[in-house]
């Protein structure tokens, strides 16, 4: 056992030093059970389509359009699209506060709106130069907190939520096997009670 | 049911300053309970290494979960306090970040382990240029417990003899400079700024759980009660004095008292001062310890600009980022107003740097094919500096109990109030300034640079609301850390601090912790407390 871990034995119960104000009922410590390491259990994602949830069909379109063209894939490695990412956005801002959903769409309401003044169609059916006119706010001088103005902002958020997204997923990470990039790993924290 | 204990000292808090206190007093034969708000993390137990793409939400973390935690990721979200259960406020237009880990160990579980220490420009800044408070001790009444607080963290580094940044009990870092960094530093010498190695506790962990915690178990001298949430601290009614705690069950919601006949406070910088305000009585009604008024005031830390400068180096491009040429990291130690006022701003700043980070493509300004080949071309050749810079201490920075809200065990939480002001904003100009002067000096291509602070707290660094002084009238502890009003009552933790410079604290708040403690445990050997 390491040092540190003889903590934890060591460390009482708030009740161990105090007489309490009211005593609480005792409840008889769970049994513990083995658990077989060995069996593999994998994730829901690995199997299954992923059904959207907040955004409409349009929605989705110019999100799709807007990850596609964002992160392509590139050099035999998956872009935004193929990691899924349109699936991953729509559960993650599905999941967000109110202002970070209302960002997002009506970012891309907008996205829609200037692709059809500029150009007559929406976002999805843009050409590779007409969507960089529509983009020309990701090229502005980068900025510690980024764009305040809300069209702006949300371009800035988008590509680097979906680039991290690519970067993390499972796809990219497969693709990537034995290059020098790989997918991050960290230890990740269970709830400590 | 457990009997009722009997101890020396009531510990309240694990981390940098209770733990040091517990080492420190144990090792002197004092018996101490300590109470940890949270639980201990068992460091087989409770974490495993995991890919991004396993996580709900690919590493990048539940959206909204941590709005005041930019350190937080998902991986380890559930090291750090849930803003939920731990409320706080602020201003409306003023946002404080209040970055706080409730585990035994506290933040040394997460710290990012510089050790400096302050010289006697922090500790008699007054004297020096006629701003802010001295501290009522010096550095050499501070040194030589610096000088053993160092072994304990096995901190490395390189002796300078730099009045700014005194020498310490180091570990010698000789390790060799990668040729940016030794072009960086020469850039830098030619405009008269110092350059050193980092200093930096070394080892797995370097927390208190580590470090202090097992030695002082071992004395036998030491309980830790986990989960305890303190509520406040109880005053003997004809005394004065503290004589014990009320706290919370964490899990259960029970309610505890236990008696102490003297009490270390380190339960953070600003749940100390939330607890002695919560500690109402006829004896404290302004709060335990604050006949003076100044408990809660002078809130400050150090401001950071991060990312200050990101630059490429030129030859690292297109795969030539080698480790002959690209990495390594350093240290610029304050140099501004050291001899006399130079600039509009009176104090002064300190950056790290490192080499062999990737500039991000927000930063690049581009997407798609572009953006992917210019992340290859770049990949490895950056260099990046950031700034932390001094903020004086001002008596409208401050926090005060907020009787409207209270946390999830029914504990008034804080109103925090913080703003930097121009002397801060200043500074932070001037050192985007001279971070590009420094990069192109030693001839890298500087792409993005800017001087926008990060909100007040989010450095970590909280200092101040329970200063020391010489005057009673004008602060909260002696010069022992010791309560002027209350005598068997010890503040250990950043709390106590009058100034702060632009040094990590941490190091400082631990010596100061075992200054402290081996004087109470001495003036209890004699029987004086």
């Amino acid at each position: 056992m390491r040092r540190r871990n003889l903590l934890r034995g060591a460390m009482l119960a708030p009740a161990a030093v105090a007489m309490p104000v009211a005593a609480a009922p005792q409840t008889a410590a769970p049994a513990t059970e083995p658990i077989d390491a060995k069996i593999v259990v994998n994730a829901p994602s690995l199997t299954g389509d992923q059904r959207t949830t907040f955004f409409d069909a349009i929605e989705l379109a110019a999100l799709r359009a807007l990850a596609g063209t964002l992160v392509p894939s590139f050099e035999g490695r998956p872009g935004a699209v193929e990691a899924g990412v349109p699936e991953f956005v729509d559960f993650a801002i599905a999941e967000s506060p109110a202002a970070r959903q209302q960002l997002w769409r009506s970012g891309l309401h907008e996205l829609d709106a200037q692709s059809i003044k500029a150009f007559g169609v929406r976002f999805e059916k843009l050409t590779t130069d007409q969507a960089a006119k529509i983009l020309e706010p990701l090229k502005a001088k980068w900025t510690f907190y980024g764009p305040s103005e809300p069209f702006a902002k949300f371009l800035w958020e988008a590509r680097t939520e979906m680039l991290q997204a690519t970067l993390n997923s499972r796809e990219y990470a497969e693709a990537n096997t034995g290059r020098r990039a790989a997918a991050a790993s960290n230890y990740y924290w269970r709830s400590l009670d | 049911m457990a009997a009722k204990m009997d101890h020396d000292v009531l510990i309240i808090g694990s981390g940098a300053g209770g733990g040091m206190a517990a080492w420190a007093l144990t090792k002197l034969g004092v018996k101490c309970l300590m109470l940890e708000a949270g639980p201990a993390a068992d460091w087989e137990r409770d974490r495993k290494l995991v890919s991004a793409y396993d996580l709900p939400f690919r590493g990048l973390g539940k959206p909204g979960r941590f709005p005041h935690v930019t350190q937080a990721s998902e991986f380890d979200a559930n090291m750090w306090a849930d803003e939920s259960q731990n409320p706080y406020t602020y201003p409306a237009d003023d946002p404080y970040y209040w970055v706080r880990i409730r585990a035994l160990g506290g933040k040394t579980l997460r710290w990012g382990r510089a050790s400096w220490r302050l010289s006697n420009y922090e500790f008699k800044g007054k004297d020096h240029d006629g701003h802010g408070d001295n501290w009522p001790i010096e550095y050499k009444d501070v040194a030589p417990f610096y000088d053993r607080v160092e072994p304990i963290l096995h901190v490395s580094g390189r002796n300078e003899g730099w009045a700014q940044m005194p020498d310490g009990n180091l570990i010698a870092d000789d390790s060799r400079d990668s040729e940016s960094i030794t072009r960086f530093k020469a850039a830098a010498s030619k405009l008269g700024v110092p350059t050193t190695k980092p200093r930096r506790a070394t080892g797995t962990l370097a927390s208190s759980t580590n470090l202090l915690l097992p030695d002082a178990l071992a004395t036998g001298k030491l309980t830790i009660v986990g989960n305890a949430i303190v509520r406040e601290l109880s005053v003997d009614a004809s005394t004065g004095l503290v004589n014990g705690a009320h706290y919370v069950d964490r899990r259960s919601g029970q309610e505890f008292h236990v008696s102490a006949k003297r009490v270390v406070l380190s339960a953070s910088c600003l749940e100390s001062a939330r607890l002695l305000l919560n500690s109402r009585s006829a004896r404290h009604p302004a709060g335990l310890g604050n006949s003076s008024g100044v408990l809660g005031h002078y809130l400050f830390d150090q401001f950071y600009v991060k990312g200050t400068v990101s630059a490429v180096v030129p030859e690292a491009r297109g795969g030539r980022a080698s480790r002959t040429l690209m990495g390594g990291a350093g240290y610029i130690p304050r140099f501004r107003n050291l001899k006399s006022k130079e600039k509009d701003f009176v104090r002064g700043y300190a950056y790290d740097f490192g080499s062999g980070g990737t500039p991000s493509a927000a930063q690049l300004g581009l997407w798609g094919e572009p953006m992917w080949k210019a992340l290859a071309d770049v990949r490895g050749t950056g260099f990046g500096m950031t700034t932390m810079g001094e903020v004086v201490p001002r008596y409208e920075n401050h926090v005060r109990i907020n009787p409207d809200v209270k946390d999830a065990w029914g504990i008034p939480v804080l109103h925090i109030t913080q703003t930097y002001g121009d002397n801060e904003h200043n500074m932070a100009r001037d050192a985007e300034q001279m971070a590009v002067a420094m990069c192109k000096g030693a001839g890298f291509e500087v792409v993005a640079s800017h001087a926008q602070m990060v909100p007040p707290g989010e450095s970590i660094h909280e200092l101040g609301v329970c200063r020391m002084g010489a005057d009673p009238k004008k602060s909260v502890l002696n010069q022992w850390n010791q309560s002027h009003d209350v005598k068997n009552l010890f503040v250990v933790d950043g709390s106590a601090f009058v100034s702060g410079g632009s040094q990590n604290p941490t190091l400082t708040l631990m010596a100061l912790s075992l200054r402290a403690s081996e004087y109470l445990a001495e003036r209890m050997k004699r029987g004086e407390l």
